[in-house]
């Protein structure tokens, strides 16, 4: 944290004390938890605004009107404004206008885009020959890449089938589905492996604040320096 | 057997508080006992991170760093933001931060590491790096990027015009930028895919916590991101390719003895159930 | 009025939005739009935020049981609005500390708490009933090993990689071209006034 010496150390007992609090859920629900929890939650509100404030709405709102004239920007702002009608019952069907609008434009948007990257990029992905002979590698990679290759148009094609519920999966199909439906398995194995790394990540990071940087603030506050 | 039967019933039922226990001490004291041995090799999509910021002329255009991720996913991502501003500074390689972090968490996260690490290596604010602050929608922030940078970013995070950056003299939209890395903890990342390698062709590589790493490997095989650094792991890869281990390198013998005892639990708890099925005759 | 003229705001916006991708000469007006697109974007957020203070404000009048944490909520936003305004946001500041010291550790210690569920949750309900779920497990473990680099003598790490670029890879492609084609479907339906979920109950 930055900050004189002294107060850097105040800040960081201050989170320990902030972080052990929290982990006391583990036990069971307490009241420390429950104040750290709230005032986190007023701090992450109050951060939020003012940095909308400095990051969106004085530089594009305000400045544009204001000083540089561009009095269109007067749209969106009064288009913000009608959010607020959401609050009054009687009036509050005009928000529509300004949710149609940031609805659309986010929809429209990622029409073209979504189609390209996910769908049309990854087919062409997918298709890759399925023999590989390139004279400058061995007979053994040529035959592992074309064996990827086709791993990878079966595989997907497989994974698509199961997922494709408008046919019945059964005889060939329900062969074919089976096949994805075992390649989907061993992704979702994966993605639990990493999740598992993800989680216990986070509490690493936590145990090497409190039992590097806490530890060190006590150090220093006691032994001075 | 009935011994055996009736330990592994009563195991089933463990206090929970046991296991939470076990999980601490087995991630606290690797930290004082720098055990368990860990090897770490770079897996080739760290490798090919690494040499797409390496390739970056020293004093030259920019690397885009979009800082997009909060606190939650900070013990994985903030090692590897670490890691790759100590590559870019020690090089002599300009860096252009900015955050699309709806909160503005991540903003708050930059204006933290950034200075610090910049300050190690004596980089100059607005000469090697500059923050520009966040913009709150990917989507529309990405695509307007790739016009102009500036109009995107009226004032820097600090309320500084963006005219009047230095390293912004040469920069308008992506056509200066080599490259984007983003640092995301959610599906912020794939959002640089789909708007800026789709639509513009910029390069963009990818640090995400480990939970997507999974899900980004489609992106990676059809060469849409051209490196991927994921996890606590890959943090500690890419620490361990610029020969500067840190927070990502000492985390690694936690996670390991972490993995195992949850692996052990795994195990314990499929043999304890089939043990007492079995003694019940089913 | 109600309904028509945001269904057509939708339309009109998003009709131009979708196009401007294909016609390089739109690109100033779509900028523009961009802009405020954010412009409303922002507010929208913001509207989260009012309801927040709406909510813990009641708390405090209704004298709820938990009342005092709602004052501690709001006045610690007040906190954070005058460091902000008035202190800065620069490294050393109070917005800036507080950030750091107060709000990253809650959120990134309750996310770290997941490991402990976790661990118990693989305890208890992770279980091998069906080749399925067999098959996620070896993978899990495989993937849990090998991304360690541990078990080389045995190919572990090269079997971990195996998993994570061909089973895992066409795994998640079909779910990405599954689901890309879900989200550009449902975005021309919410477009062209097919899908009109985000007008609300209609009662107004």
């Amino acid at each position: 944290m930055g900050g004189a010496g002294g107060t850097d150390i105040l800040w960081t007992l201050l989170a320990g004390a902030i972080t052990i609090a929290i982990f006391s859920f583990i036990y069971r629900d307490n009241a420390a938890y429950k104040m750290a929890e709230h005032i986190a939650v007023g701090l992450s509100v109050g951060f939020l605004v003012v940095n909308y404030y400095y990051n969106v709405f004085k530089p594009k709102l305000w400045d544009n009107v204001l000083h540089n004239g561009q009095y269109d920007y007067l749209i969106p702002g009064i288009l913000g404004l009608i959010l607020f009608t959401r609050f009054v019952p009687k009036v509050g069907w005009l928000s529509r206008y300004a949710i149609a609008f940031y609805i659309g434009g986010f929809s429209g948007v990622s029409i073209p885009a979504t189609l390209e990257a996910r769908v049309l990029q990854q087919i062409e992905a997918t298709l890759k020959p399925l023999v590989s002979l390139d004279p400058s590698r061995g007979l053994m990679a040529n035959a592992l890449s074309s064996l990827d290759a086709t791993f990878l148009v079966a595989g997907t094609l497989a994974c698509l089938i199961f997922f494709f519920f408008s046919v019945e999966h059964r005889g060939r199909v329900g062969k074919i589905a089976y096949f994805g439906r075992l390649c989907i398995m061993a992704g979702f194995g994966a993605s639990f492996g990493f999740t598992v790394m993800a989680r216990v990540s986070l509490l690493i990071g936590r145990v090497q604040f409190l039992t590097r940087d806490v530890v060190a603030a006590i150090g220093r506050l006691f032994g001075g320096g | 057997m009935d011994v055996i039967r009736e330990i592994l019933s009563r195991f089933q039922r463990l206090d929970r508080r046991v296991l939470y226990t076990l999980v601490l001490v087995a991630v606290t004291v690797p930290f004082y006992l720098n055990w368990p041995p860990v090897r770490i090799s770079v897996s080739r999509e760290v490798e090919s991170a690494y040499q797409t910021i390496d390739a970056i002329p020293p004093h030259a255009n920019p690397l885009l760093l979009s800082i997009d991720y909060d606190p939650a996913s900070a013990a994985e991502l903030t090692p590897m933001t670490t890691a790759v501003l100590r590559h870019c500074f020690a090089k002599g390689i300009r860096v252009l931060v900015i955050s699309m972090q709806y909160s503005g968490q991540g903003a708050g996260i930059a204006a933290e590491v950034v200075p610090r690490i910049a300050a190690e290596y004596g980089r100059e604010k607005d000469v090697d790096w500059a923050f520009l602050g966040f913009q709150p929608n990917p989507s529309v922030a990405i695509l307007q990027m790739g016009e102009s940078i500036r109009r995107t970013f009226p004032v820097d995070y600090y309320g500084k015009p963006t005219d009047k950056i230095p390293l912004m003299e040469s920069v308008q939209n992506y056509e200066q930028i080599p490259c984007v890395l983003s640092l995301a903890g959610t599906a912020v990342g794939e959002s640089w895919v789909t708007y800026a390698g789709s639509r513009y062709g910029l390069k963009v590589i990818l640090g995400v916590t480990a939970v997507y790493t999974a899900d980004i490997q489609p992106f990676y095989q059809s060469g849409q991101v051209v490196g991927v650094i994921g996890g606590l792991k890959g943090a500690a890869e890419y620490e361990t390719r610029i020969g500067r281990p840190a927070d990502g390198t000492n985390g690694m013998r936690s996670q390991k003895l972490v993995h195992y005892l949850i692996i052990t639990f795994i195990a314990l708890g499929n043999i304890a159930v089939w043990v007492t099925r079995k003694g019940e005759g089913r | 009025m109600k309904t028509q003229v945001p269904l057509l705001i939708c339309a009109i916006v998003g009709g131009f939005m979708a196009v401007q991708y294909f016609i390089p000469a739109m690109v100033p007006a779509y900028d523009r739009i961009n802009d405020y697109l954010q412009i409303v974007y922002a507010f929208s957020i913001v509207l989260g935020v009012a309801s927040v203070v709406q909510r813990h404000g009641k708390r405090m009048g209704d004298r709820h049981k938990d009342w005092p944490y709602s004052l501690a909520a709001i006045a610690s936003m007040v906190v954070m609005l005058l460091a902000g305004f008035i202190g800065g946001r620069d490294r050393g500041s109070l917005f800036q500390n507080l950030f750091t010291a107060v709000l990253l550790p809650v959120q990134a210690t309750m996310f770290a708490l997941l490991a402990f569920f976790l661990a118990s949750a693989a305890f208890r309900a992770f279980r091998t009933r069906s080749l399925d779920a067999t098959v996620l497990l070896i993978a899990a473990v495989i993937v849990m090993i090998g991304r360690l680099d541990d078990g080389a003598s045995l190919g572990i790490p090269k079997l971990a990689s195996w998993i994570n670029n061909a089973p895992n890879l066409v795994s998640k492609r079909a779910i990405l071209i599954g689901v890309g084609l879900g989200m550009a479907s449902t975005a021309l339906k919410v477009v062209l006034g097919i899908e009109r979920s985000y007008l609300g109950s209609g009662r107004d």
